[in-house]
């Protein structure tokens, strides 16, 4: 009895933790599928570019973790907006499938790009000592970094729904998600705050990436490895709900983190059922408007 | 036709390539490894050891110039392991292929290798039996069976512990791992009494480690490919006391690029098993690293890729050499299977089958005057592959 | 009958039969693929992969280009045909001919099971659905470690000699000329769906989902159909490649099969039938190519490739090239 209640507790923290850490990283791709109706694959670019910048600062200039975090938001954010406003703004009245393709296409590029920049292999990455420390309270142990991503998955998702609910910008993104045309009418210039939440969104990516790095592990090929998780993100949250990427986000956390738990020979089976049984049943996702 | 064929293609991209100069008669070795994606790394570390092999050796053997034609097998893809292992045969005439990065990949490229006749060492491919699907292959790799088998014989026989407890990663190669572990423990008079399969990607080690603190086996083999995931449980099993109830930690290498009693204290007790020391200071190592660190740097740490292809080439250039620069491919392989070679891990022989038979080090990390050091426990003398019932 | 209709009929047929004709560049493009076999007598395997690969554009390009159904998951269908002739080889039945018909077979019966879901979604989460059957598939494939030798892929297949005579051989002859006729064969099997009444009514689906059913098309149907015979010729695809490489492994399930295919298709061209077999060759000896070049980075030229084809084509390579030729024929009838 007791290890089982030890099991769910167990579960239960690293789930969360997992499940912020994909909230943190997918939100932006959210917003601008909402907004754009625009099906950005390469969104885990953003997310790996983020974990290189750390990496290499950690590493060949010696900075501390915490302080390379706002740097990998900032330089991605500012990455992101240049490929928005030269690629990106040129494919969102153009078909789904030109997006897919077009997104693919620099994934491909961005993969062989960091494999020419820091090596094929796995980033080794060391974390600081504070973070590799195995704590037990009681009969109940975690690992301090799985501490300090539930602690930032909290602050940064407080912050998203303070920003979006409380702000008038976040009022102009909301206007910008429900009704692009009206916003417009408005006088709301959406382009621009597009290109700000973009910005954010790809910078959340990045900081995302940085922060899980331990997690997740870093080589080139991380938008593919991870891109399933982001579409399963926003397809279940559906596309443009920042609460609907939350809950999808720690259900996806959750089951995933269960499953390798109690049934670790089912492998990503559990995720994937899942995701099938939820786009059958809502196909535009558990918190989307059709 | 072949050059039309390339300008036609090619010249609308600008591409930077060595074109490789007609000399008379090249020795030529057909390459094939993942270059590209995931894990291209193994095609680096493999050019990493051509460049050193090459740096120490000259570029020519028995007077023929060697020449490498490299294919990128794009990973796991036996198609088109396949593709370029004819391609290789029909239109580059190799000599050698050096290959076989993924077992699938291997086994794919079995049957033309024995159609076409070449040689073919098996550089990384773990799965146990590959080299017998063709007379002309051989294996310079390490089989999965071979260091696990022994660490459960070894663990249950020499040192006594009966419990075992299996953590291995959930992968093809992981399920061979468990089953070997098993089956050398049972061999040794032991018995598993648990099995976890640890995802390839995972942020905490903490509920699998704690559920082996439960069941308190004597023993805990770790099967986990070298890296951050290793290394993670190992500091999980550590940090929540895993030693202090006597339960033992056997395990391969932690990590590939650096030694394992560098990584840090939270190594102490824990027994590794391996087919080489990377530091070891026979002449053969010695002039393996001297040669690596040349052309990579001082500081740069040996992967077993490029110790494989370090050797590949050597058995080739013995090979070569007594045939006097020719390669008849049946009278290569009679030199090779059935003999003895040294390497940088110690003397390495292979069977009539094409399969390794290497030593298995087993080291136990204890402080020696505060420093962490891996101790030699016990040299394995040149295991076979069990034979293990599928 | 009146006399209105029967012309009516008749004028209906002619402009079927117009559609239908062979266009002056189809005989040139097959006599290509022959003029391979000579020119090229050292790229045989690789010829034989790109027009695998070509017939399994061209089953995407049935329910992409003619139905509007994008699939993120089309390797589900290569994937059964693969292991269908890899199983059947392994336990003791190699015939190739036989061994082909039984993978498209299974393809068909997946894809007819598939196609009840699939006609009820679209857009984003048609995409999701796809690459969920795809990915479940392909964790399926990969736990029964026991029937498809899981990641290890699928061992000791033999297939047999086509028509008892001909062996596989080493330079890929056998496998070259056996591929060829058998994609020639289905090329015109779906060339005849494409320009018959189905194949135009299917157009009109992709064109306006709403306005077809107001004709009397029926949606679900024509969908239902399409994808079951798309599903039908990616397995046929598969067992090809299956029999030519004598192995199968996992990765023909993978989704990474999934998104080439569709990368080639879209560089060659949707919806023209030909834009399968262009983007298949272009993609695949770029490909082959680059990678001899420049093996580790040779993915950024390809995703450049992609980049430009979106940003700067209609419609891919052969919408690219029927662009050029509309333009210069424009220019040249303003000049004379």
């Amino acid at each position: 009895m007791f290890s089982i209640i030890q099991g769910i507790v167990q579960v239960l923290f690293d789930g969360v933790a997992f499940g912020m850490l994909l909230f943190v990283m997918s939100v932006g791709l959210s917003i601008t599928l909402g907004m754009m109706r625009f099906a950005n694959l390469a969104h885990g670019v953003f997310a790996m570019l983020g974990g290189y910048v750390t990496a290499t600062l950690m590493y060949r200039g010696g900075w501390p973790f915490l302080v390379t975090l706002p740097i990998a938001f900032g330089l991605v954010a500012v990455v992101s907006v240049a490929l928005e406003r030269f690629v990106y703004r040129r494919v969102y009245a153009a078909k789904e499938l030109d997006q897919v393709l077009l997104t693919v296409g620099i994934i491909y590029m961005s993969i062989a790009a960091a494999a020419y920049v820091w090596g094929p292999e796995p980033m080794t990455f060391t974390l600081p000592d504070y973070l590799t420390v195995y704590r037990r309270i009681g009969w109940f142990s975690f690992s301090t970094y799985g501490a300090l991503l539930l602690a930032f998955g909290t602050v940064i998702t407080l912050a998203i729904f303070y920003g979006l609910e409380r702000t008038r910008f976040g009022a102009m993104i909301r206007a910008a998600v429900d009704d692009r045309r009206v916003a417009l009418g408005m006088g709301i210039n959406v382009n621009r705050v597009f290109t700000i939440t973009f910005a954010i969104g790809s910078g959340l990516a990045g900081l995302g990436g940085a922060l899980g790095i331990n997690a997740l592990g870093l080589d080139p090929s991380f938008p593919i490895e991870y891109l399933v998780f982001f579409l399963i993100v926003v397809s279940i949250g559906g596309g443009g709900t920042v609460k609907g990427a939350l809950a999808a986000s720690l259900l996806l956390g959750l089951s995933d983190t269960a499953g390798k738990y109690y049934v670790p020979q089912t492998g990503a089976f559990i995720i994937y059922v899942v995701m099938l049984l939820v786009m059958l049943w809502r196909p535009n996702g558990l918190f989307g408007r059709s | 036709m072949r050059k039309l064929f390339g300008i036609a293609v090619v010249a609308a991209f600008l591409a930077t390539a060595g074109i490789a100069q007609a000399d008379e008669a090249p020795l030529k070795i057909g390459v094939i490894m993942t270059y590209s994606g995931p894990f291209a790394t193994y095609g680096h570390q493999a050019d990493i050891g051509i460049a050193s092999w090459l740096k120490a050796h000259g570029d020519t053997i028995a007077g023929r110039k060697i020449e490498f034609v490299r294919k990128d097998d794009t990973g796991l893809a036996p198609d088109v392991s396949k593709r370029v292992t004819q391609e290789l045969a029909v239109r580059d005439k190799v000599d050698i292929i050096f290959g076989g990065c993924w077992s699938p990949n291997a086994l794919a490229s079995a049957p033309v290798v024995t159609a076409a006749r070449i040689p073919f060492f098996i550089i990384v491919a773990a799965t146990d039996g590959i080299p017998q699907k063709s007379p002309y292959m051989v294996r310079v790799s390490q089989p999965v069976s071979v260091p696990v088998y022994s660490m459960g014989k070894w663990a249950a026989g020499t040192k006594g512990w009966k419990t075992g407890y299996s953590a291995v990663v959930d992968y093809v190669l992981g399920t061979a791992g468990a089953k070997a572990f098993r089956a050398g423990l049972e061999a040794g008079g032991g018995k598993v009494v648990g099995e976890v399969r640890i995802p390839v990607s995972n942020p905490d080690f903490t509920p699998f480690v704690e559920r082996i603190k439960e069941t308190r086996p004597q023993v805990v083999q770790l099967f986990m490919p070298a890296g951050a995931l290793a290394v993670g449980f190992v500091k999980a099993y550590h940090d929540i006391g895993l030693a202090k109830d006597g339960i033992n930690l056997v395990t391969g290498p932690l990590s590939e690029t650096q030694p394992t009693a560098t990584l840090g204290d939270f190594v102490e007790g824990i027994y590794t098993g391996t087919n080489w020391i990377d530091d070891n200071d026979s002449p053969e190592n010695q002039a393996f690293l001297k040669a690596l660190h040349e052309t990579q740097g001082p500081g740069f740490n040996p992967g077993f890729v490029a110790m494989n292809i370090w050797d590949a080439l050597n058995i080739t250039k013995a090979a070569v050499e007594a045939q006097n620069g020719k390669v008849d491919p049946g009278k290569t392989m009679s030199l090779i299977r059935g003999h003895q070679f040294t390497s940088p891990r110690g003397p390495i022989a292979f069977d009539q089958n094409g399969e390794i038979v290497q030593n298995v080090y087993l080291q136990h990390a204890v402080k020696v005057d505060g420093k962490m050091t891996m101790k030699l426990v016990e040299t394995l003398p040149m295991v076979k592959p069990p034979a293990l019932t599928q | 009958m009146t006399a209105e209709t029967q012309a009516a009929n008749a004028a209906a047929v002619a402009d079927f039969r117009a559609r239908a004709r062979w266009q002056w560049y189809e005989p040139i493009f097959w006599l290509g693929a022959i003029a391979w076999y000579f020119l090229f007598p050292t790229y045989l395997p690789l010829g034989t992969q790109v027009l695998c690969s070509a017939l399994f554009a061209l089953s995407l390009d049935l329910i992409l280009g003619y139905g509007g159904i994008v699939s993120l998951g089309h390797t589900t269908f290569f994937g059964i045909g693969a292991y269908t002739a890899g199983l059947l080889a392994k336990y003791g039945w190699g015939e190739p001919i036989t061994c082909l018909l039984a993978g498209g077979v299974t393809a068909a019966i997946a894809g007819w099971i598939c196609s009840f879901v699939i006609v009820r979604v679209q857009g984003v989460a048609l995409l999701l659905v796809t690459l969920g059957i795809n990915l479940v598939l392909y964790e399926i494939a990969n736990k029964a470690y026991t029937i498809t030798g899981g990641a290890d892929g699928l061992q000791g297949i033999v297939f047999w000699k086509v028509f008892g005579v001909f062996d596989y051989d080493i330079e890929g002859r056998v496998a070259y000329i056996y591929t060829l006729a058998v994609v020639f064969l289905l090329f015109l099997v779906a060339r005849r769906i494409v320009y018959s009444p189905f194949g135009l009514a299917l157009k009109g689906m992709r064109e306006n989902w709403k306005r077809m059913p107001a004709l009397g098309a029926a949606l679900r149907h024509h969908g239902a159909l399409i994808f079951v015979l798309s599903a039908a010729i990616a397995g046929l695809a598969g067992a090809l490649l299956a029999e030519s490489v004598q192995f199968v492994a996992l990765d023909s399930l993978g989704v990474q099969r999934s998104v080439d295919v569709l990368t080639m298709l879209i560089v060659g061209g949707t919806g023209v039938l030909y834009g399968s077999f262009v983007g298949a060759t272009v993609y695949m000896v770029v490909r082959d190519q680059l990678a001899d070049l420049n093996p580790a980075y040779w993915y950024f030229w390809i995703g450049l490739m992609l980049v430009v084809v979106v940003l700067f084509t209609r419609n891919g390579v052969v919408g690219a090239l029927s662009d050029a030729a509309a333009w210069f024929q424009r220019r040249g009838r303003a000049q004379s």
